[in-house]
């Protein structure tokens, strides 16, 4: 078993980071132009760091599977992005945000990494209000901020309700500067189906171009990954249609371990579904929790309308269960509350799967054009999809799959321990532990991508050793022939069932056995029942069409087939640890008030999972968490 | 509801394309636009033809990468609403609709409803940025932006590149697109270094594409799932023409 | 050292005014300055042929005096000319433009919210041409085969000539319709052209333009109406 070297850097925690940039080895300016850096992705991670590299002077080749590097799912994110700016004198510091964030991530993350992301996340702010990002303004033309989920300050920044959309365009204009300039090639439209690794190192990726159906190799001097969480392996999450877990899985088998898969967020406010045909899930920004209030009927089953139900029969149980933290109170904790009331019968809605977002309170004390000021395009977007008026009528919301905390492991270099292969944002493991805090996502992805990569990468290619070699190299035609084996395989199978109906299928039971509450019995379930499903994929699916031209369900067919895998791997991640923190909660331990109950003792460090072969069971390597600053504690949002 | 699809299909861009007509018995009033056609590409998928192929992804009305005509109206008849967060409740029962690819030379289709945008990025290309690297910037505090000029740039900012606009406009023109880029770096002090440039640039880029010339008919506007206006527009004009008249040459050799 | 910095240099090195005048831009605010030119014309113009209303002595008075004043028509007309021509050349690449923007057209058409003057404007723009050329042959030249009876010198007499030809009071009233549709687009989007848009602003601009071709349009068919209905007679 190969030990795990985080690479943390010796001393005091706030000089970790600069005691790192000052012992890496630099590139000479004018040796960049010759190395080549593959990235994959265009989210936040991927575009910051493939125009940092073009502005670094280096040769890029930045691959999406969308039309346009502008569609990444970052885009989605509503409601902010942290820094510790303090602008707004309430006590904020960088050891504050450190503190916050890995206190929400149940201490389950590395010190030294969320410390670096709580101090470069004030360049972030700079670097992309320089950029022309419009964040909110007050009148006096300084940057507004607003509070967040399990924070006790207002330290969020924020572009109304589009602050994802605003920073990744920031990102992209970067970057189609790059392109502009010769320094970023461009490949839309084009997804990386395997990572080839030779001589121990990550070497290039074998994409198929989904337009004409080519299968081509890519060759490079390093490998960035930046492809995203893997939360739509429930079928329904909050992530666009296209996010899949493809090229990390791909480089997972080919050795790259894969991290604490089970630390999934569910967040508390998304809209309810509404029928068999749900295709995805919509999210209310949790920003909605800052002015409203959220509470279910007193009495099970009751079905009078909300405006019905005088205010002594209204459970506002977050207010009731949480007093300090109130409706702010984290995502894992709230969503898991919301859980509770619903089983317990009280929920609200179609089947009784909902709980309500109540405006009215803040509306009559702060006037309904405060709010729309607020919100109004969050309350225009539920509307749309519900056809209900949030002024007048509570919003009903309810959990659902929103981000993965799990991902590739990387060590303190954002380097995977298959060397010159790295791993950013929401496809690596290492910021948020076992639960991310609100506005914490779009920090991390801009942070590795601006902040981070640029130099750490650096130290990797001045260090040399990276064989000369082309993409007629061997391991580049094995890896194309494996992939275009595996595109006939699944165009001759012709049995009876679309991707899409295997994936709700598995949706289904990863919903049911590993969704918010997880007991020994359901993991076990999940575990007999997802190879079950995956044999019958194997031998049921049906993929119309050909592998050369435009075909979406073959692209689907690929993305299910890993999900299909990934579902077994995170079943026996929840399986193995035997507590409860953050996103990953064993009924079994939990407090009696229903809190999770961490197990430090025994479960204090990250599972880094490793690829042995096709059904042959992963190895578990361990990296242990040492906590040298902060003090272990029960999480506590009272 | 029953309802009648005639949707275009067209295998690529070779192919000369064709409507074909789909009927639909159960359509739920709360599905979206594009799970009605998620549940019909499964049945086409359970009899053996080819499903309809359509780009989306977010599915939330942001990303930008869905859209196609329906009855004439880029995105559906509904305003401010994208495809995809566009639900079947709109429509009434027995009524046919006929889903169209977006047309314009500069977006070439792929097959059937799905398009190639790129030209939009080519034109962000020529210029929609401001030309700084990561690293070392000033604190934020320090540039100033009034309220006002920060919420109208972030008007502009919140184009989401879907191609509706070009859809729309007889002239097939990418104004409101270029015109909103334009307008959001140059409502703000980080984008007025660029502003003049910036707008010779990517108007001349937004020509060389392809796309056809703006004759103020608002159809444009109209059709923007994010409401962006023809202000933009004018202000893409007025940087442009100022640009003429006081662009300067880049000293040659000037200094390294 | 130097890194790379993103140019943003001109696009073309070639003439300034060459560039301005193929970019869409530059087309459109010539054709705003042109048309601002044709309209104080239009305006003009039609000062003068209210005087028909006044008889044949003011009216033919006017004429002569104007076929004299060779130092104001003629530069006059070259400025009108040279208007015309780069306002109609503009208009019709920008038209060749649109269709080539659109090679394929949409099966289904378009549910545009646009105004009718606003879709029609190479129509009303070409009508406007074609009378022009129609105009200049019966009254100015009086070209045999379109005005048989043209007497030189006597304005109003041709004026009432033509009038009495029932064709030729349709074929003027429409173009004047035309005119003023053309306008009502014209006098607003010039605007644009120019990069003025304003929240309050624009939409005044919008209604006055409107009214402006709608009077212009009532102004001018006064001239036929009037020989019609025997108001102006000889």
């Amino acid at each position: 078993m190969p030990t795990l070297d985080s690479r943390i850097p010796p001393g005091p925690l706030a000089e970790k980071w600069t005691k790192r940039k000052n012992d890496m080895k630099l590139v000479n300016p004018a040796n960049k132009r010759k190395y080549t850096i593959i990235v994959v992705g265009t989210g936040l991670a991927g575009a910051s760091a493939a125009s940092s590299f073009g502005e670094l002077g280096y040769n890029v080749k930045n691959f999406c599977f969308q039309d346009t590097p502008r569609r990444a799912h970052s885009i989605a994110a509503q409601g902010g992005i942290n820094a510790a700016k303090s602008y707004q004198n309430d006590g904020d510091s960088v050891w504050r945000l450190f503190y916050d964030t890995i206190k929400g991530g149940d201490f389950r993350a590395r010190e030294a990494n969320v410390y670096r992301l709580a101090e470069v996340s004030n360049n972030i702010i700079d670097q992309a209000t320089a950029q022309g990002v419009p964040f909110a303004r007050e009148y006096g033309g300084t940057l507004a901020n607003r509070s967040f989920g399990g924070a006790l300050v207002s330290r969020t920044f924020y572009a109304r309700g589009q602050t994802g959309q605003q920073l990744l365009i920031g990102a992209y204009q970067s970057l189609m500067r790059q392109v502009e300039l010769g320094k970023v090639t461009m490949f839309p439209r084009t997804e990386m189906l395997d990572l080839v690794v030779i001589d121990g190192r990550a070497r290039g990726i074998v994409t198929r171009n989904l337009v004409t159906g080519k299968i081509e190799s890519h060759l490079g001097d390093a490998v960035v990954l930046a492809t995203g969480g893997y939360g739509n392996l429930y079928y329904l999450s909050t992530n666009a249609k296209g996010s899949n877990v493809t090229a990390a899985w791909r480089a997972h088998r080919k050795g790259a371990f894969f991290a604490n898969p089970s630390y999934t967020q569910i967040h508390p406010t998304c809209i309810p579904r509404a029928g068999e045909y749900q295709s995805k899930l919509t999210l209310m920004s949790e920003s909605l929790r800052n002015d409203g209030r959220i509470w279910v009927p007193k009495k099970p089953g009751d079905k009078r309308s909300p405006d019905q139900i005088p205010e002594a029969e209204r459970d506002y149980y977050l207010e009731r269960k949480y007093p300090t933290y109130g409706n702010l109170a984290p995502r894992d904790i709230s969503s898991r509350a919301a859980k509770q009331v619903c089983d317990a019968g009280m929920g609200v809605g179609p089947g009784g799967l909902g709980v309500y977002l109540d405006f009215s309170d803040s509306i009559n004390r702060l006037g309904k054009n405060a709010i729309a000021e607020r919100y109004g395009n969050l309350f225009e977007m539920y509307n749309r999809i519900t056809g209900e008026d949030p002024f007048t009528v509570p919003m009903r919301i309810y959990p659902a799959v929103h981000y993965t905390m799990g991902g590739l492991w990387v060590d303190y270099d954002l380097q995977s321990n298959v060397p010159g292969l790295f791993v950013l944002g929401e496809a690596n493991f290492s910021d948020h532990g076992a639960n991310r805090l609100g506005a914490s996502a779009l920090m991390q992805g801009l942070a590795d991508g601006y902040f981070v990569i640029p130099y750490t990468i650096g130290d990797y290619l001045a260090r040399g050793g990276i064989a000369k070699v082309g993409t007629d190299h061997a391991e580049f035609k094995t890896a194309e022939k494996g992939v275009e084996d595996r595109e006939k395989k699944f165009l001759s199978i012709g049995g009876k069932h679309s991707a899409d109906w295997f994936h709700k299928k598995l949706g289904e039971i990863m919903w049911e056995n590993v969704g918010m509450a997880r007991t020994k019995e359901s993991l076990e379930k999940a575990l007999k029942e997802i190879p079950v499903l995956r044999e019958q994929f194997w031998r049921d699916l049906k993929v119309p069409g050909s592998s050369a031209d435009f075909n979406q369900e073959l692209e689907k067919a690929g993305r299910v087939a890993d999900f299909l895998e990934l579902g077994e791997l995170l079943s026996w991640d929840a399986l193995q640890r035997n507590e409860s923190c953050g996103g990953h909660f064993r009924s079994e331990y939990q407090t009696d008030e229903g809190e999770a109950m961490r197990n430090d003792a025994e479960y204090a460090y990250a599972a880094a999972w490793e690829w042995t072969g096709e059904n042959k069971p992963w190895t578990l390597n361990k990296e242990p968490l040492v906590f040298e600053n902060i003090h272990l504690q029960t999480r506590s949002y009272k | 509801m029953r309802l009648t699809l005639e949707i275009w299909r067209q295998k690529d861009a070779q192919d000369a394309g064709r409507f074909a007509r789909y009927d639909l018995p159960e359509v739920s009033e709360h599905m979206s636009f594009l799970e009605m056609l998620d549940v019909l590409n499964q049945e086409l998928i359970g009899k053996g033809e080819e499903p309809v192929a359509f780009d989306s992804d977010c599915r939330e009305g942001i990303c930008g990468m869905c859209g196609f005509v329906v009855n004439g109206y880029p995105h559906g008849p509904q305003p401010l609403t994208t495809v995809c967060q566009l639900h079947m409740r709109h429509f009434h029962d027995g009524e046919t609709l006929r889903l169209e690819p977006f047309r314009a030379k500069a977006f070439p289709v792929i097959k059937d409803l799905a398009i190639d945008r790129s030209a939009l990025d080519r034109i962000v290309m020529a210029g929609g940025y401001v030309s700084i690297n990561a690293g070392g910037p000033r604190d934020a505090n320090s540039i100033l932006v009034g309220k006002k000029e920060s919420d109208l740039s972030m008007d502009a900012a919140s184009c989401i590149g879907c191609g509706a606009c070009v859809a729309a406009c007889p002239n097939a023109s990418a104004s409101l697109f270029t015109g909103g880029k334009i307008s959001h770096l140059g409502l703000l002090p980080q984008g007025e270094p660029e502003r003049k440039t910036r707008a010779l640039n990517m108007v001349t880029r937004h020509s060389d594409e392809g796309f056809g010339g703006c004759t103020v008919i608002g159809a444009c506007a109209e059709a923007c799932p994010k409401g962006l206006k023809l202000d933009f527009i004018a202000r893409m004009n007025k940087d442009y023409l100022a640009g003429t008249v006081t662009f300067r040459e880049e000293a040659a050799g000037g200094g390294g | 050292m130097s890194v790379a910095t993103a140019s943003t240099a001109a696009p073309v090195k070639v003439s300034r005014l060459a560039v301005f005048w193929q970019s869409q831009v530059g087309k459109k605010f010539v054709s705003a300055v042109t048309g601002v030119l044709l309209f104080t014309f239009v305006v003009g113009h039609l000062l003068g042929n209210m005087q028909a209303f006044q008889g044949a002595e003011k009216f033919n008075a006017y004429a002569h005096f104007l076929q004299n004043a060779k130092a104001i028509v003629w530069p006059t007309r070259i400025i009108m000319l040279a208007a015309l021509i780069l306002h109609a050349t503009a208009g019709i690449q920008l038209w060749l433009r649109s269709r080539e923007a659109r090679p394929q057209p949409y099966r289904v058409p378009l549910a545009n919210p646009a105004t009718p003057s606003s879709k029609t404007m190479i129509w009303t723009g070409l009508l406007t041409l074609g009378f022009l050329v129609f105009h200049l042959l019966d009254l100015t030249l009086g070209a045999a085969f379109v005005h048989s009876g043209f007497v030189a010198g006597e304005a109003y007499q041709n004026l009432v000539a033509t009038f009495r030809n029932f064709g030729k009071v349709i074929f003027y009233s429409a173009s004047i319709v035309g005119i003023g549709f053309h306008l009502s687009h014209g006098l607003y989007s010039l605007w644009q052209s120019l990069g003025f848009r304003h929240p309050l602003w624009t939409p005044t601009i919008m209604k006055v333009a409107l009214l402006v071709g709608v009077f212009l349009s009532i102004a001018y068919l006064t001239i036929p109406a009037g020989v019609v209905t025997g108001l102006i007679r000889l």
